[in-house]
């Protein structure tokens, strides 16, 4: 355990390990906000489709070789998001095979561009950093890192003034539409910072994994919690919790920050769903 | 409910300023190396794998927190050697380098090293692809118009 705390202390004092705890606690608490509002729409695999969107905007970027890449890749995502969140439930491709189709496509023309058009020495280098996140978290820079505050700042305050109506559009369309909500203006506005939460999150876990990040707070604090309030709550603390836990164990035993963080999910939800179980034996 | 949410902005904001700290680069206090005959600043060997990765990849992205720090690592070794236009390689031009690879093992970060008395390739350097330990001082040099970043006057150590 000494051991332990001395190896902390020494990584402290390491400016990059400081910005990933700081980035990843900001994107796992964003992402899990928005989260439960994606389960309870039936949008789990959402994080999934609009990553490897950004995947595919990240590829035609380095093919452009466009220095900044964040605005062309958060462009491209908060289209799709709209296409898929806003438009999706309305047209003849409906949500699941639109996700599904937009997700392959966009993963698939990204990996072609990138091999027909690499500028990169090491191309699977940089295909395996941006699908598992590798070591990005590790590797940012302080104005990477204060892009990230910023987003997440965004995304938390949109979330606090417009709880009511994020809260009421999910449960029931229909009924928000009829007591007069601009339900189409809200499923906008939260397509709009669900993309901005999945380029952020890219470089947490990368692409492949973000949907971890989504449903797995959401589902543990649901396996524990029925109303919405209290799910929203846990599922940001447990978010943030196996988001610290996941990079520390990370940095300690040299394993991928992405796959730890979503390992220690797992073992969250397996805990949340025992503990639901008894309070729910207890409650009987 | 929204109060609790602005408690917990608040927090978060207070918590980023942590980002906002001296921007040092961790340089431990300097440490004898196991001859015990140079200081080291920064020994990557005490590292994990992900963490050197990292490092690496600071010092090669923003060296000039780094330049005449005196830095230990360990690796594979590995040579490049610089060819002229028609493929042919150049003789007198031969890189030399300490190759650590990431925890998925996908991505690799090195550093390259010239060593101190210019000893003769391949006589007086290990097999290519052998484990090394290497301590040297991070300089940067200019080659055909490109400035590069090494450690200068390296060397080996067990």
């Amino acid at each position: 355990m000494t051991a332990i705390l001395e190896k902390l202390t020494l990584y402290w004092a390491y400016p990059f390990v400081r910005y990933a705890l700081i980035v990843g606690v900001l994107i796992a608490l964003c992402s899990s906000l928005l989260g439960v509002t994606l389960v309870l729409k039936r949008f789990s695999f959402i994080g999934d489709g609009l990553s490897h969107v950004a995947f595919g905007a990240m590829a035609i970027a380095a093919v452009l070789q466009i220095t900044n890449k964040m605005p062309l890749v958060m462009g491209i995502t908060i289209l799709s998001a709209v296409l898929l969140l806003r438009t999706g439930q309305n047209t003849k491709i409906k949500g699941d095979a639109a996700i599904a189709m937009i997700s392959v496509g966009a993963l698939a023309v990204g990996y072609l561009l990138m091999n027909i058009f690499s500028t990169s020495s090491n191309l699977s280098g940089d295909v395996c950093s941006t699908l598992f996140g590798s070591t990005s978290i590790l590797t940012l820079s302080p104005a990477e890192v204060w892009l990230c505050v910023g987003m997440s700042v965004l995304v938390v305050a949109v979330f606090i003034l417009f709880y009511n109506k994020i809260f009421a559009v999910p449960f029931d369309e229909s009924f928000a539409r009829a007591a007069g909500t601009k339900a189409g203006l809200y499923n906008l506005l939260i397509a709009v910072v669900v993309a901005v939460i999945i380029v952020l999150a890219m470089n947490l876990v990368g692409s492949l994994l973000i949907s971890a990040l989504v449903i797995f707070p959401a589902l543990s604090a649901m396996r524990m919690f029925k109303s919405f309030r209290s799910v929203t709550i846990c599922a940001a603390v447990l978010s943030v919790f196996c988001a610290l836990l996941g990079i520390l164990a990370s940095i300690l035993a040299g394993t991928p920050v992405g796959s730890t963080i979503v390992a220690v999910q797992i073992g969250t939800f397996g805990l949340s769903w025992l503990a639901g179980t008894v309070l729910g034996g207890a409650r009987r | 409910m929204k109060k609790l949410f602005c408690l917990l902005l608040a927090a978060l904001l207070l918590c980023t300023l942590a980002a906002c700290g001296h921007e040092d680069t961790a340089q431990k206090p300097a440490a004898e190396d196991a001859e015990g005959t140079a200081a080291v600043d920064i020994d990557l060997t005490v590292l994990s794998s992900i963490m050197v990765y990292s490092e690496v990849n600071s010092m090669i992205s923003f060296p000039d927190n780094y330049i005449g720090k005196t830095v230990k690592m360990q690796g594979q070794f590995t040579i490049y050697q610089a060819t002229d236009e028609n493929g042919a390689f150049i003789p007198d031009k031969m890189f030399f380098a300490c190759m650590i690879a990431d925890a998925t093992a996908c991505c690799a970060q090195g550093l390259e090293f010239a060593l101190a008395g210019k000893p003769v390739y391949p006589d007086e350097y290990p097999e290519l692809g052998a484990e090394i330990t290497v301590v040297g001082t991070f300089e940067g040099y200019e080659e055909d118009g490109c400035r590069y970043y090494r450690l200068g006057n390296a060397a080996f150590v067990d």
